[in-house]
């Protein structure tokens, strides 16, 4: 018996790795020059910047942590824990948004 | 006396289905793998949950986090988000170098790597200072904090404690990435037997990624 299970996994191509930083550099300069080039209010730079962010996010997780070639199993539960974070995320912006206001269901 | 058991090995099998005794710590790749995933999920939740207090008080005081931005020092927060850019980089090359049986030059990239994370601590610790010697940190007696009101503490003291967590994480994988060395040295960790770099490249995944939200929430919002 050999000790390891994994022997027979294939040689991994190094190019892909330079595509993504190439890209990620990209994206990381345009995160830097949008609040210089496009200035605009707070909501709008927010929204532009975690779209820039979670497309670099979603690069990294597919690419450099391999999820994009892993088990069904990971997939799930990589996006079940995102999006049980996300539904955190929206409970909170609801009581944040209704917090002594009139949408207030405490009031 | 005690009740004597037959030995009964933990057995594992891989992608043909062929049966192997699990004799180490590191030899069962799927176990490995899967619990150092748990590991970063729960990692996700502890800085997601610092990310949702930023986003409550920054929802409250919107102008008070844009006007405390303006005193972030952009350069060097810059310069350390190309750092970490290019570390991942390394990072990942060292485990495709190692995958293909170059040990040597996968140890050159560990040790890029870790130079690389060394610099990035260097220059946050000297933003740091800069920061503190303005007067910009929680607690502080200083004026121009105080002249950014409520909004503003909050704001540093999320920043503190957000790269500072962050800073930890990073200290940590320096630690783990000497150890990796020792372990390549020591043949433990080999071209057959990688789960361990594997899992440090998912980790310093993973501190790349906390980056990737810090950098934009506190020193692009002006």
């Amino acid at each position: 018996m050999t000790s390891n299970s994994n022997k027979n996994l294939h040689m991994i191509d190094t190019t892909i790795y330079f595509k993504v930083f190439g890209l990620l550099l990209i994206l990381t300069i345009v995160t830097i020059l949008q609040p210089i080039v496009f200035h605009t209010d707070l909501r709008n730079t927010y929204a532009i910047q975690m779209l820039i962010s979670f497309t670099k996010v979603a690069l990294v997780v597919s690419y450099y942590m391999h999820i994009k070639g892993s088990k069904p199993f990971y997939k799930l539960m990589v996006f079940g824990t995102t999006a049980l974070l996300f539904s955190m995320y929206v409970l909170i912006a609801i009581d944040t948004y209704a917090r002594h206001t009139n949408n207030d269901i405490f009031k | 006396m005690g009740k004597v058991t037959a030995y009964e090995p933990e057995i594992i099998f891989d992608k043909q289905g062929n049966p192997h005794e699990v004799v180490d710590w590191d030899h069962d790749y799927e176990g490995a793998k899967l619990g150092f995933w748990v590991f970063l999920l729960t990692e996700m939740m502890i800085f997601g949950s610092l990310f949702l207090i930023y986003a409550f008080y920054s929802y409250q005081h919107g102008a008070q986090f844009s006007a405390s931005s303006i005193h972030m020092n952009r350069l060097l927060g810059g310069t350390n988000t190309f750092i970490l850019l290019i570390s991942t980089l390394t990072m990942g090359l060292s485990l495709a170098k190692l995958r293909n049986g170059h040990v040597e030059v996968c140890k050159k990239y560990i040790w890029a790597t870790i130079v690389l994370a060394a610099i990035f601590l260097a220059i946050k610790a000297a933003e740091w200072m800069l920061e503190i010697e303005e007067g910009f940190y929680p607690g502080s007696p200083s004026a121009d904090l105080a002249a950014l009101g409520h909004g503003g503490k909050l704001f540093f003291g999320l920043y503190f404690t957000l790269t500072g967590l962050h800073g930890v994480h990073i200290i940590v994988g320096i630690g783990v990435m000497f150890w990796l060395l020792s372990l390549i040295n020591r043949g433990k960790v080999s071209p057959e037997n990688f789960v361990v770099l594997e899992n440090t490249a998912l980790y310093w995944d993973f501190v790349h990624i906390v980056w990737i939200f810090v950098f934009p929430i506190f020193y692009l919002i002006y």
